[in-house]
Protein backbone atom coordinates (compact mmCIF):
# COMPACT_ATOMS: atom_id res chain seq x y z
CA UNK A 1 0.00 0.00 0.00
CA UNK A 2 0.79 3.53 -0.98
CA UNK A 3 1.25 5.76 2.80
CA UNK A 4 -0.83 8.88 2.15
CA UNK A 5 -2.44 9.44 5.11
CA UNK A 6 -1.05 9.29 8.75
CA UNK A 7 -2.89 6.46 10.03
CA UNK A 8 -0.95 4.26 6.96
CA UNK A 9 1.71 4.39 8.35
CA UNK A 10 0.77 2.70 11.88
CA UNK A 11 -0.72 -0.10 9.17
CA UNK A 12 2.60 -0.89 7.54
CA UNK A 13 4.30 -0.84 10.64
CA UNK A 14 1.62 -3.62 12.30
CA UNK A 15 2.86 -5.70 8.79
CA UNK A 16 6.05 -5.63 9.49
CA UNK A 17 6.92 -2.58 7.20
CA UNK A 18 9.85 -0.90 9.63
CA UNK A 19 13.24 -0.51 10.17
CA UNK A 20 16.61 1.23 11.42
CA UNK A 21 19.84 1.99 10.22
CA UNK A 22 22.02 2.56 12.93
CA UNK A 23 25.49 4.03 13.72
CA UNK A 24 27.73 4.10 16.54
CA UNK A 25 30.61 5.65 14.99
CA UNK A 26 32.35 9.16 14.65
CA UNK A 27 33.89 10.70 12.23
CA UNK A 28 36.12 12.15 14.08
CA UNK A 29 37.37 10.94 17.95
CA UNK A 30 40.23 13.90 18.40
CA UNK A 31 39.48 17.58 17.64
CA UNK A 32 40.38 17.99 13.60
CA UNK A 33 40.84 21.21 11.73
CA UNK A 34 38.84 21.97 8.91
CA UNK A 35 39.67 21.36 5.37
CA UNK A 36 39.84 24.95 4.65
CA UNK A 37 39.12 28.23 6.85
CA UNK A 38 36.64 30.33 5.20
CA UNK A 39 37.95 33.76 3.79
CA UNK A 40 36.16 36.73 1.81
CA UNK A 41 36.77 35.31 -1.75
CA UNK A 42 36.24 31.88 -0.53
CA UNK A 43 33.26 31.92 1.80
CA UNK A 44 32.48 28.24 2.84
CA UNK A 45 30.20 26.75 5.57
CA UNK A 46 31.99 24.48 7.83
CA UNK A 47 30.83 20.54 7.65
CA UNK A 48 32.02 18.23 10.09
CA UNK A 49 31.13 14.76 9.21
CA UNK A 50 29.56 13.19 12.37
CA UNK A 51 28.95 9.95 11.74
CA UNK A 52 28.66 7.12 8.46
CA UNK A 53 25.40 5.47 8.31
CA UNK A 54 24.83 2.09 6.50
CA UNK A 55 23.79 2.12 2.78
CA UNK A 56 20.18 1.39 2.87
CA UNK A 57 19.01 -2.09 2.22
CA UNK A 58 18.31 -3.53 -1.27
CA UNK A 59 14.22 -3.59 -1.25
CA UNK A 60 11.98 -6.00 0.56
CA UNK A 61 9.36 -7.53 -1.31
CA UNK A 62 6.68 -5.20 -0.89
CA UNK A 63 8.98 -2.28 -0.50
CA UNK A 64 9.84 0.43 -3.08
CA UNK A 65 10.89 3.59 -1.08
CA UNK A 66 12.19 4.25 2.58
CA UNK A 67 10.22 7.14 4.64
CA UNK A 68 12.42 8.46 7.72
CA UNK A 69 10.39 8.78 10.61
CA UNK A 70 12.51 9.45 13.03
CA UNK A 71 16.38 11.00 13.97
CA UNK A 72 17.69 10.09 16.78
CA UNK A 73 21.47 11.37 17.74
CA UNK A 74 22.97 11.66 20.96
CA UNK A 75 26.61 13.03 20.63
CA UNK A 76 29.21 12.80 23.49
CA UNK A 77 29.93 16.89 23.21
CA UNK A 78 27.20 19.42 23.32
CA UNK A 79 26.43 20.80 20.34
CA UNK A 80 25.53 24.47 19.49
CA UNK A 81 25.22 23.96 15.76
CA UNK A 82 22.17 21.84 13.70
CA UNK A 83 22.94 18.38 12.00
CA UNK A 84 21.94 17.70 8.86
CA UNK A 85 20.48 14.34 7.74
CA UNK A 86 21.34 14.06 3.78
CA UNK A 87 21.50 11.78 0.92
CA UNK A 88 24.92 11.64 -0.37
CA UNK A 89 26.30 10.81 -4.33
CA UNK A 90 30.03 11.05 -4.69
CA UNK A 91 30.49 13.63 -7.48
CA UNK A 92 33.92 12.95 -7.78
CA UNK A 93 37.76 13.01 -6.05
CA UNK A 94 40.89 14.50 -6.17
CA UNK A 95 44.75 13.35 -5.94
CA UNK A 96 46.16 16.82 -4.84
CA UNK A 97 49.79 14.85 -5.28
CA UNK A 98 49.11 14.50 -8.98
CA UNK A 99 46.26 16.88 -9.81
CA UNK A 100 43.89 14.19 -11.14
CA UNK A 101 40.85 14.46 -11.47
CA UNK A 102 38.29 11.55 -11.45
CA UNK A 103 34.63 12.19 -12.32
CA UNK A 104 31.31 11.01 -10.27
CA UNK A 105 28.04 12.09 -10.79
CA UNK A 106 25.88 14.63 -11.12
CA UNK A 107 23.06 16.41 -9.11
CA UNK A 108 20.09 14.14 -10.25
CA UNK A 109 16.77 14.99 -11.40
CA UNK A 110 14.40 14.69 -9.17
CA UNK A 111 10.52 14.06 -9.38
CA UNK A 112 9.09 17.40 -7.62
CA UNK A 113 6.18 19.54 -7.72
CA UNK A 114 4.48 17.08 -10.72
CA UNK A 115 7.61 17.29 -12.73
CA UNK A 116 11.23 16.44 -13.55
CA UNK A 117 13.10 18.28 -11.64
CA UNK A 118 17.13 19.33 -12.29
CA UNK A 119 18.00 19.16 -8.31
CA UNK A 120 21.16 21.26 -7.82
CA UNK A 121 23.11 22.38 -4.05
CA UNK A 122 25.27 22.64 -2.36
CA UNK A 123 28.95 20.35 -2.47
CA UNK A 124 30.93 19.24 0.50
CA UNK A 125 34.41 18.51 0.04
CA UNK A 126 36.65 16.47 2.51
CA UNK A 127 39.55 14.31 2.69
CA UNK A 128 39.02 10.84 1.44
CA UNK A 129 42.14 9.74 2.70
CA UNK A 130 42.90 9.28 6.10
CA UNK A 131 46.53 11.14 6.75
CA UNK A 132 46.73 14.00 4.14
CA UNK A 133 50.13 15.99 4.43
CA UNK A 134 51.25 19.02 2.57
CA UNK A 135 51.97 22.74 3.49
CA UNK A 136 50.71 25.53 1.10
CA UNK A 137 48.07 22.94 -0.43
CA UNK A 138 45.48 24.75 -2.86
CA UNK A 139 42.37 23.60 -5.57
CA UNK A 140 40.32 24.90 -7.90
CA UNK A 141 37.35 23.20 -8.47
CA UNK A 142 35.53 23.78 -11.67
CA UNK A 143 31.23 23.81 -11.90
CA UNK A 144 28.29 23.96 -13.42
CA UNK A 145 25.98 26.61 -11.58
CA UNK A 146 22.21 26.27 -10.54
CA UNK A 147 21.38 27.51 -13.80
CA UNK A 148 23.61 24.89 -15.62
CA UNK A 149 25.28 27.44 -17.43
CA UNK A 150 28.84 26.54 -19.32
CA UNK A 151 31.30 25.59 -16.23
CA UNK A 152 32.73 28.21 -14.07
CA UNK A 153 36.06 27.60 -11.84
CA UNK A 154 36.09 28.63 -8.51
CA UNK A 155 38.51 31.29 -6.82
CA UNK A 156 41.81 29.13 -5.53
CA UNK A 157 40.95 27.24 -2.37
CA UNK A 158 43.89 27.22 0.87
CA UNK A 159 43.63 23.71 2.43
CA UNK A 160 44.52 23.93 5.96
CA UNK A 161 47.95 22.40 6.49
CA UNK A 162 47.21 20.50 9.65
CA UNK A 163 43.41 19.42 8.15
CA UNK A 164 42.70 16.03 8.13
CA UNK A 165 39.74 13.44 7.41
CA UNK A 166 35.75 13.95 7.65
CA UNK A 167 36.74 18.21 9.14
CA UNK A 168 34.89 19.01 5.59
CA UNK A 169 33.58 22.39 4.39
CA UNK A 170 30.92 23.12 1.31
CA UNK A 171 32.71 24.30 -1.75
CA UNK A 172 32.95 28.16 -1.73
CA UNK A 173 31.45 29.06 -4.88
CA UNK A 174 31.62 32.35 -6.85
CA UNK A 175 29.54 35.35 -6.19
CA UNK A 176 26.05 35.15 -6.75
CA UNK A 177 26.30 31.14 -7.10
CA UNK A 178 23.82 29.27 -4.70
CA UNK A 179 24.47 25.43 -5.74
CA UNK A 180 25.85 23.48 -8.10
CA UNK A 181 24.58 20.58 -10.84
CA UNK A 182 27.95 19.21 -11.76
CA UNK A 183 31.47 19.19 -10.87
CA UNK A 184 33.46 18.96 -14.21
CA UNK A 185 36.77 19.30 -13.45
CA UNK A 186 39.21 19.98 -9.92
CA UNK A 187 43.16 20.76 -9.91
CA UNK A 188 45.55 21.29 -7.23
CA UNK A 189 48.74 22.75 -6.99
CA UNK A 190 50.44 19.41 -7.16
CA UNK A 191 51.96 20.05 -3.35
CA UNK A 192 51.64 17.39 -0.49
CA UNK A 193 49.69 14.41 -0.37
CA UNK A 194 45.81 13.66 -0.17
CA UNK A 195 42.66 12.55 -1.85
CA UNK A 196 39.65 14.98 -1.62
CA UNK A 197 36.15 13.37 -2.01
CA UNK A 198 33.21 16.07 -3.38
CA UNK A 199 29.94 14.82 -2.04
CA UNK A 200 26.81 16.86 -3.42
CA UNK A 201 23.65 16.07 -1.34
CA UNK A 202 19.71 15.89 -0.97
CA UNK A 203 18.98 17.34 2.60
CA UNK A 204 16.32 14.98 4.74
CA UNK A 205 16.45 16.65 7.77
CA UNK A 206 18.07 19.68 9.60
CA UNK A 207 17.56 20.39 13.49
CA UNK A 208 18.35 22.01 16.10
CA UNK A 209 21.25 20.72 18.10
CA UNK A 210 21.70 22.39 20.94
CA UNK A 211 22.27 20.05 23.43
CA UNK A 212 23.69 18.99 26.54
CA UNK A 213 26.28 16.03 26.02
CA UNK A 214 24.92 12.89 26.20
CA UNK A 215 20.99 13.81 26.12
CA UNK A 216 19.66 12.32 22.74
CA UNK A 217 18.33 15.08 20.27
CA UNK A 218 15.35 13.52 18.00
CA UNK A 219 13.36 14.71 15.36
CA UNK A 220 9.83 13.57 14.10
CA UNK A 221 10.39 13.64 10.57
CA UNK A 222 6.18 13.85 9.53
CA UNK A 223 5.22 15.96 12.30
CA UNK A 224 7.81 18.28 10.71
CA UNK A 225 6.27 18.17 7.38
CA UNK A 226 9.59 16.61 6.36
CA UNK A 227 8.25 14.14 4.17
CA UNK A 228 11.34 11.95 2.28
CA UNK A 229 11.01 8.80 -0.13
CA UNK A 230 14.37 7.26 0.28
CA UNK A 231 16.24 4.67 -2.51
CA UNK A 232 17.55 1.12 -1.84
CA UNK A 233 21.26 1.45 -1.38
CA UNK A 234 21.72 5.44 -1.10
CA UNK A 235 24.43 6.54 1.16
CA UNK A 236 23.07 8.67 4.16
CA UNK A 237 25.44 11.47 5.89
CA UNK A 238 25.22 13.10 9.21
CA UNK A 239 26.52 16.63 9.26
CA UNK A 240 27.11 18.88 12.11
CA UNK A 241 26.41 22.45 10.07
CA UNK A 242 28.83 25.06 10.58
CA UNK A 243 30.49 23.84 13.54
CA UNK A 244 33.85 22.98 14.82
CA UNK A 245 35.33 19.08 14.52
CA UNK A 246 35.98 18.87 18.22
CA UNK A 247 36.85 15.35 19.77
CA UNK A 248 33.94 13.36 20.02
CA UNK A 249 31.62 10.35 19.23
CA UNK A 250 27.98 10.00 18.22
CA UNK A 251 25.49 7.38 18.73
CA UNK A 252 22.13 7.31 16.76
CA UNK A 253 19.67 6.06 14.55
CA UNK A 254 17.61 7.01 11.88
CA UNK A 255 13.60 4.55 12.04
CA UNK A 256 12.36 4.26 8.48
CA UNK A 257 8.70 2.64 7.47
CA UNK A 258 8.72 0.94 3.82
CA UNK A 259 6.39 2.28 1.24
CA UNK A 260 5.13 1.08 -1.48
CA UNK B 1 -8.08 21.05 -4.19
CA UNK B 2 -5.63 19.05 -2.20
CA UNK B 3 -3.48 21.67 0.09
CA UNK B 4 -0.47 20.75 1.65
CA UNK B 5 -0.86 22.59 4.73
CA UNK B 6 -4.55 21.63 5.77
CA UNK B 7 -3.28 18.11 7.75
CA UNK B 8 -0.72 15.38 7.53
CA UNK B 9 -2.79 13.33 5.48
CA UNK B 10 -3.11 15.97 2.59
CA UNK B 11 0.92 16.71 2.65
CA UNK B 12 1.73 12.83 2.99
CA UNK B 13 -0.66 12.36 -0.21
CA UNK B 14 0.68 15.47 -2.57
CA UNK B 15 3.99 13.89 -1.68
CA UNK B 16 3.08 10.23 -2.94
CA UNK B 17 1.57 11.42 -5.95
CA UNK B 18 3.63 14.74 -6.80
CA UNK B 19 6.31 14.68 -4.65
CA UNK B 20 8.03 17.57 -2.14
CA UNK B 21 10.93 19.79 -3.62
CA UNK B 22 13.75 19.38 -1.06
CA UNK B 23 16.98 21.63 -1.17
CA UNK B 24 19.15 23.31 0.30
CA UNK B 25 21.80 26.26 -0.59
CA UNK B 26 24.62 28.50 0.83
CA UNK B 27 24.66 31.85 0.97
CA UNK B 28 27.55 34.42 1.49
CA UNK B 29 27.59 38.21 2.22
CA UNK B 30 31.44 38.76 1.21
CA UNK B 31 31.81 42.29 3.00
CA UNK B 32 30.12 44.62 5.79
CA UNK B 33 26.79 46.24 4.72
CA UNK B 34 25.57 49.52 6.14
CA UNK B 35 23.08 49.68 8.57
CA UNK B 36 20.42 51.49 8.79
CA UNK B 37 19.14 54.71 10.05
CA UNK B 38 16.48 56.49 11.37
CA UNK B 39 16.17 58.33 7.79
CA UNK B 40 17.13 54.88 6.33
CA UNK B 41 14.44 52.20 7.14
CA UNK B 42 15.40 52.02 10.69
CA UNK B 43 15.82 48.23 10.79
CA UNK B 44 19.73 47.14 9.52
CA UNK B 45 19.62 44.82 7.42
CA UNK B 46 21.19 42.86 4.68
CA UNK B 47 20.19 41.10 1.32
CA UNK B 48 22.23 37.69 0.18
CA UNK B 49 23.12 38.24 -3.56
CA UNK B 50 21.92 34.48 -4.23
CA UNK B 51 18.29 33.81 -5.04
CA UNK B 52 16.81 30.86 -6.29
CA UNK B 53 14.34 29.85 -9.01
CA UNK B 54 11.53 27.72 -8.13
CA UNK B 55 11.54 24.79 -11.01
CA UNK B 56 8.83 24.32 -13.59
CA UNK B 57 6.00 22.53 -11.79
CA UNK B 58 3.84 19.64 -13.60
CA UNK B 59 -0.03 19.75 -14.04
CA UNK B 60 -2.18 19.36 -11.76
CA UNK B 61 0.63 21.04 -9.09
CA UNK B 62 -0.27 24.50 -9.98
CA UNK B 63 1.95 26.00 -6.75
CA UNK B 64 3.91 24.31 -3.64
CA UNK B 65 4.10 25.76 -0.13
CA UNK B 66 7.11 26.12 2.36
CA UNK B 67 6.21 23.62 4.70
CA UNK B 68 9.75 23.54 6.74
CA UNK B 69 12.85 25.69 6.92
CA UNK B 70 16.02 25.78 8.74
CA UNK B 71 18.60 28.03 8.68
CA UNK B 72 22.33 27.67 10.26
CA UNK B 73 23.75 31.70 10.47
CA UNK B 74 27.35 32.44 12.63
CA UNK B 75 26.10 35.39 14.09
CA UNK B 76 22.65 36.07 15.77
CA UNK B 77 20.07 37.68 13.54
CA UNK B 78 16.70 37.44 12.26
CA UNK B 79 16.85 35.33 8.82
CA UNK B 80 13.83 35.76 6.22
CA UNK B 81 13.06 33.65 2.73
CA UNK B 82 10.24 35.50 0.32
CA UNK B 83 9.75 35.60 -2.84
CA UNK B 84 11.25 38.53 -3.85
CA UNK B 85 9.85 40.68 -6.85
CA UNK B 86 12.20 43.56 -8.63
CA UNK B 87 9.82 46.77 -8.42
CA UNK B 88 12.06 49.01 -10.09
CA UNK B 89 16.43 49.67 -10.69
CA UNK B 90 18.15 52.81 -10.18
CA UNK B 91 21.78 53.21 -12.24
CA UNK B 92 22.79 56.20 -10.05
CA UNK B 93 25.29 57.72 -13.16
CA UNK B 94 22.53 59.07 -14.84
CA UNK B 95 20.13 59.06 -12.59
CA UNK B 96 18.67 56.17 -15.15
CA UNK B 97 15.44 54.40 -13.74
CA UNK B 98 14.11 50.99 -15.23
CA UNK B 99 10.99 49.69 -14.71
CA UNK B 100 10.39 46.29 -12.86
CA UNK B 101 7.47 44.14 -12.18
CA UNK B 102 4.28 45.03 -9.96
CA UNK B 103 3.94 42.40 -7.37
CA UNK B 104 2.20 39.22 -8.30
CA UNK B 105 -1.26 37.59 -7.39
CA UNK B 106 -1.75 35.28 -5.42
CA UNK B 107 -4.53 32.73 -4.77
CA UNK B 108 -6.35 33.86 -0.65
CA UNK B 109 -8.13 31.48 1.18
CA UNK B 110 -11.57 31.65 -0.48
CA UNK B 111 -9.73 30.50 -3.82
CA UNK B 112 -9.87 33.94 -5.47
CA UNK B 113 -6.56 35.37 -7.42
CA UNK B 114 -5.73 38.58 -6.03
CA UNK B 115 -3.21 41.46 -6.48
CA UNK B 116 -0.66 41.82 -3.24
CA UNK B 117 0.96 44.41 -2.05
CA UNK B 118 4.64 44.13 -0.47
CA UNK B 119 4.43 45.07 3.23
CA UNK B 120 7.83 44.07 3.25
CA UNK B 121 9.64 46.23 0.87
CA UNK B 122 13.64 47.34 0.60
CA UNK B 123 15.86 49.46 -1.21
CA UNK B 124 18.95 47.82 -1.70
CA UNK B 125 22.34 48.85 -3.31
CA UNK B 126 22.97 45.99 -5.56
CA UNK B 127 26.46 47.90 -6.35
CA UNK B 128 27.66 50.19 -3.80
CA UNK B 129 27.59 54.02 -3.77
CA UNK B 130 29.72 56.24 -2.84
CA UNK B 131 27.48 59.47 -2.54
CA UNK B 132 27.04 61.54 0.52
CA UNK B 133 24.10 60.89 1.94
CA UNK B 134 22.10 61.14 -0.55
CA UNK B 135 18.55 61.35 -0.57
CA UNK B 136 16.10 58.78 -2.75
CA UNK B 137 12.85 59.78 -3.97
CA UNK B 138 10.48 56.38 -4.68
CA UNK B 139 7.58 57.06 -6.44
CA UNK B 140 4.97 54.00 -6.05
CA UNK B 141 1.34 52.74 -6.61
CA UNK B 142 0.21 51.98 -3.14
CA UNK B 143 -1.70 48.46 -1.55
CA UNK B 144 -5.17 49.94 -2.99
CA UNK B 145 -3.82 51.24 -6.09
CA UNK B 146 -3.40 54.57 -5.84
CA UNK B 147 -0.48 55.81 -7.43
CA UNK B 148 2.00 58.88 -7.74
CA UNK B 149 2.79 58.32 -3.75
CA UNK B 150 6.15 59.23 -2.72
CA UNK B 151 8.82 57.34 -0.30
CA UNK B 152 11.83 59.41 0.29
CA UNK B 153 14.60 57.80 2.22
CA UNK B 154 18.12 59.58 3.08
CA UNK B 155 20.70 56.95 2.77
CA UNK B 156 24.16 56.99 4.75
CA UNK B 157 26.94 58.10 3.22
CA UNK B 158 28.83 55.31 0.94
CA UNK B 159 26.16 52.69 1.04
CA UNK B 160 28.06 48.96 0.84
CA UNK B 161 26.31 46.48 -1.72
CA UNK B 162 24.04 44.07 0.02
CA UNK B 163 22.29 47.03 2.21
CA UNK B 164 19.12 46.58 2.43
CA UNK B 165 17.05 49.59 3.36
CA UNK B 166 13.45 49.44 4.48
CA UNK B 167 11.16 51.62 2.79
CA UNK B 168 8.38 50.86 4.43
CA UNK B 169 8.62 53.43 7.23
CA UNK B 170 8.42 56.09 5.09
CA UNK B 171 5.45 55.00 3.20
CA UNK B 172 3.93 58.31 2.56
CA UNK B 173 1.17 58.43 5.45
CA UNK B 174 -1.61 55.64 5.86
CA UNK B 175 -0.15 54.12 3.19
CA UNK B 176 0.69 50.21 4.25
CA UNK B 177 2.44 48.53 1.22
CA UNK B 178 3.34 48.89 -2.14
CA UNK B 179 2.06 47.32 -5.56
CA UNK B 180 4.01 48.61 -7.75
CA UNK B 181 7.24 51.27 -8.63
CA UNK B 182 7.33 54.05 -11.08
CA UNK B 183 10.31 55.58 -10.72
CA UNK B 184 12.81 55.84 -8.05
CA UNK B 185 15.68 59.15 -8.59
CA UNK B 186 18.36 60.13 -6.38
CA UNK B 187 19.70 63.59 -4.82
CA UNK B 188 23.34 63.39 -5.30
CA UNK B 189 26.19 60.44 -6.97
CA UNK B 190 27.64 58.99 -9.79
CA UNK B 191 28.61 55.20 -8.64
CA UNK B 192 26.05 52.70 -7.69
CA UNK B 193 22.83 50.45 -8.46
CA UNK B 194 19.62 50.41 -6.20
CA UNK B 195 17.16 48.02 -6.79
CA UNK B 196 13.65 48.05 -4.34
CA UNK B 197 12.38 44.35 -3.69
CA UNK B 198 9.12 43.55 -2.90
CA UNK B 199 8.49 40.21 -0.61
CA UNK B 200 5.91 38.05 0.52
CA UNK B 201 8.01 36.05 3.24
CA UNK B 202 8.29 32.23 3.36
CA UNK B 203 10.06 31.85 6.50
CA UNK B 204 11.11 33.78 9.21
CA UNK B 205 13.81 32.38 11.42
CA UNK B 206 15.11 34.16 14.60
CA UNK B 207 19.07 33.21 15.13
CA UNK B 208 19.36 34.38 18.45
CA UNK B 209 22.93 33.05 19.01
CA UNK B 210 26.42 32.88 17.66
CA UNK B 211 26.26 29.92 15.19
CA UNK B 212 23.14 29.10 16.18
CA UNK B 213 20.15 27.86 13.98
CA UNK B 214 16.62 27.94 13.83
CA UNK B 215 13.78 25.40 12.48
CA UNK B 216 10.14 25.74 12.31
CA UNK B 217 7.14 24.75 10.36
CA UNK B 218 5.46 27.25 8.63
CA UNK B 219 1.98 25.79 8.90
CA UNK B 220 2.57 26.11 13.03
CA UNK B 221 2.57 30.18 12.35
CA UNK B 222 -0.01 32.62 12.65
CA UNK B 223 0.83 34.48 9.84
CA UNK B 224 0.06 34.75 5.96
CA UNK B 225 1.42 32.04 3.72
CA UNK B 226 2.36 32.56 0.42
CA UNK B 227 2.07 29.98 -2.39
CA UNK B 228 5.23 29.73 -4.69
CA UNK B 229 4.57 29.29 -8.63
CA UNK B 230 6.91 28.13 -11.34
CA UNK B 231 9.79 30.87 -11.76
CA UNK B 232 9.09 33.01 -8.90
CA UNK B 233 12.36 33.86 -7.34
CA UNK B 234 12.96 33.72 -3.67
CA UNK B 235 15.46 35.85 -1.95
CA UNK B 236 17.52 36.41 0.98
CA UNK B 237 17.31 38.56 4.13
CA UNK B 238 18.47 38.93 7.97
CA UNK B 239 18.15 41.57 9.86
CA UNK B 240 20.11 42.95 12.77
CA UNK B 241 23.59 42.58 11.58
CA UNK B 242 26.16 44.38 9.03
CA UNK B 243 28.80 41.71 9.34
CA UNK B 244 29.83 40.28 6.21
CA UNK B 245 27.95 36.53 6.76
CA UNK B 246 27.70 32.76 5.39
CA UNK B 247 24.57 30.45 5.54
CA UNK B 248 22.95 27.48 5.21
CA UNK B 249 19.67 27.11 4.28
CA UNK B 250 17.26 24.22 4.08
CA UNK B 251 13.46 24.68 2.83
CA UNK B 252 10.91 21.88 1.69
CA UNK B 253 7.91 22.90 -0.57
CA UNK B 254 4.89 20.85 -0.93
CA UNK B 255 2.72 20.59 -3.86
CA UNK B 256 -1.35 21.61 -4.25
CA UNK B 257 -2.73 20.69 -7.34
Amino acid sequence: MTITKYKDIAVRISEGFDGDLDFCRSGFQVTKTAITTPATATPTVLMPRVAFLPDTPTFPSGVTGYIPLEVNVTHTVSLATPILLCEMFSMGTLNVATSTFTDGEAYPTVNALGSSVQQFGPVIFEWQSAAPTGTGRSITVTYRDQDNNTAETTASITLNNSSSQYAGSTLPLNSGDIGVVDITNATSNSVGTGIIEFWGFIPIATWVATHTAGISIPLDMIGNNLVSRIGANKRLGLFQVGGAATAGGAVGQVRFVGDN
Amino acid sequence: MPNPLRSYDDHLSQESLYGDWRWCGTLSTRAPSTAATTTSGFTTTQRFPETVTVPTMGAPVTRAYCVFGAVQIATASTFVAAIETTLGTLTVSGNSFASGSAMPSRKIATGESLSTAATECYLVATVALSATTPVVTITYTNAEGVGSRTATLTLPTGVAVNSAFDITPHLQSGDTGVSSVQNISISTGTAGTLRVYGLLPLYIAPVPAAQGTSYMNPSTLARDIYGVESGDVIGFYRHGSTSSERAFVHLVFAPES
